[in-house]
């Protein structure tokens, strides 16, 4: 009685110990996954054609990396967050690029029309 | 057969390795990807994203070195390869942003140049309106003075024309008074008849080779008969004279008609006319040369015998 008096205590803290590691290894973070998709999709990304391939990917990616939580293979998980983390970043990167592009040629359209408009003859503009 | 396996031995090895050195597809595509990013514009407009990709890359090649199949490896080249097109993206978002800030600065430069051209623009044509304003106003001027000019030697000469009319109503004026006064004194001079005697009476003109009186005879006329009207009892003979000029024939009827014509005036004035009697001498008993002028004119004459 005195051994199972030990036992006990310890078959707990082992039994908690069992679980709290089964429990950790369900337990990434995919914060910083997540966030960067909200930002390319705030950016816009879905309506850049060069942007929307690889928020798509970042996604899927995103769907995998749970798909690998729920099998327990967390390395492949976190890995496969990073990896869709790094496509939602250059989706954000396409989306900008592509808005401050368009802005850009707005930007020297309007200088070329003014001076046309005003019979100034045209500069070197370049993008 | 011992060297032969060797070699068999060797060769699988070889080939085991040479397939162990292939790399990942992901991490052919990282370094293409990075190659095409740092021989960009990404080295000058984000080197610190270029770093990471840099850095990304690194690692994927360290995990390729030491453990070439692992996902580890493929995810980390493909990590590397996304944040080398990143910092590919990210400078292009930077050139657009710079050639944005460019093409605004050299809108506000155009607007200037626009404004410094249109204020320049602005300035010429007022000094061309101002001068031609000027013009305007001296031409304007010079017509103006022409005009007064022209008005007022207009106004000088109509003051000068009413004042000569002036002086010349004046003069006629005086120079009738005058003659008004003087006829009027001839006219009141009285003629002294004197029986058996002859009175000449020179000033009495005809219309050439007529016998028609003139205006200007009419104060000797006056004279005349206020000599025949102070003597009542008294008859004349009114003979009539020419000058040479002419036949003697034609003179002599022209010198009668000449004294007819004066006893008529003086019968229209109401002398009677039973007191005269006229006669025409002609060229016959000149007083004067008929060679002058002067002497045909005293040739030319009317006298009044009385009786």
């Amino acid at each position: 009685m005195r051994h199972l008096n030990m036992i006990l205590p310890a078959g707990i803290v082992l039994l908690t110990a069992v679980l709290a590691g089964c429990g950790s290894t369900q337990v990434i973070n995919k914060d910083a996954s997540m966030s960067a998709i909200s930002a390319a999709e705030e950016a816009g990304a879905s309506k850049v054609p060069s942007a929307s391939l690889y928020l798509q990917l970042a996604k899927e990616e995103l769907e995998n990396a749970k798909g690998l939580v729920s099998k327990g293979d967390k390395d492949q998980a976190e890995s496969m967050l990073l990896r869709a983390q790094a496509d939602a970043e250059l989706a954000i990167a396409l989306s900008h690029g592509d808005a401050d592009k368009t802005e850009a040629a707005q930007a020297i359209e309007r200088v070329r029309q003014l001076r046309q408009d005003n019979q100034i003859p045209q500069k070197g503009i370049s993008q | 057969m011992k060297s032969i396996t060797f070699l068999i031995i060797i060769l699988c090895a070889g080939l085991l390795m040479s397939c162990a050195s292939v790399p990942p597809i992901e991490l052919i595509n990282a370094r293409q990807a990075y190659q095409q990013a740092s021989s960009g514009p990404a080295a000058q407009l984000v080197p610190a994203d270029l770093h990471k990709a840099q850095e990304a890359l690194a690692l994927a090649e360290k995990s390729f070195q030491d453990d070439p199949k692992s996902f580890h490896t493929r995810d980390l080249a493909y990590i590397a390869d996304r944040k080398a097109k990143t910092a590919e993206a990210l400078a292009t978002t930077a050139a657009g942003n710079a050639a944005t800030t460019k093409a605004n600065k050299e809108y506000q430069a155009t607007q200037t140049e626009i404004v410094k051209n249109t204020k320049e623009d602005l300035a010429t044509a007022e000094r061309g309106s101002a001068i031609k304003s000027e013009q305007l106003a001296v031409e304007q001027k010079a017509r103006l003075d022409a005009e007064q000019r022209a008005s007022d030697a207009q106004l000088e000469a109509q003051r000068v024309k009413a004042s000569t009319d002036a002086e010349a109503m004046l003069k006629d004026s005086t120079n009738a008074a005058a003659m008004k006064l003087a006829e009027q004194k001839s006219r009141d001079t009285l003629i002294v008849f004197e029986k058996g005697k002859t009175v000449v009476l020179r000033g009495i003109n005809f219309d050439f080779n007529k016998a028609t009186l003139t205006e200007d005879s009419e104060t000797i006329l006056w004279r005349a008969y206020n000599a025949m009207a102070a003597n009542p009892d008294v008859h004349v003979v009114i003979t009539g004279h020419t000058d040479n000029v002419g036949s003697q024939k034609s003179n002599q009827l022209l010198s009668l008609k000449r004294a007819q014509a004066v006893r008529n005036w003086l019968v229209q004035k109401g002398t009677l006319s039973s007191r005269m009697r006229t006669v025409g001498r002609g060229q016959n008993e000149p007083v004067s040369s008929n060679d002058t002028d002067e002497g045909r004119a005293d040739n030319r004459r009317i006298e009044f015998y009385v009786q």
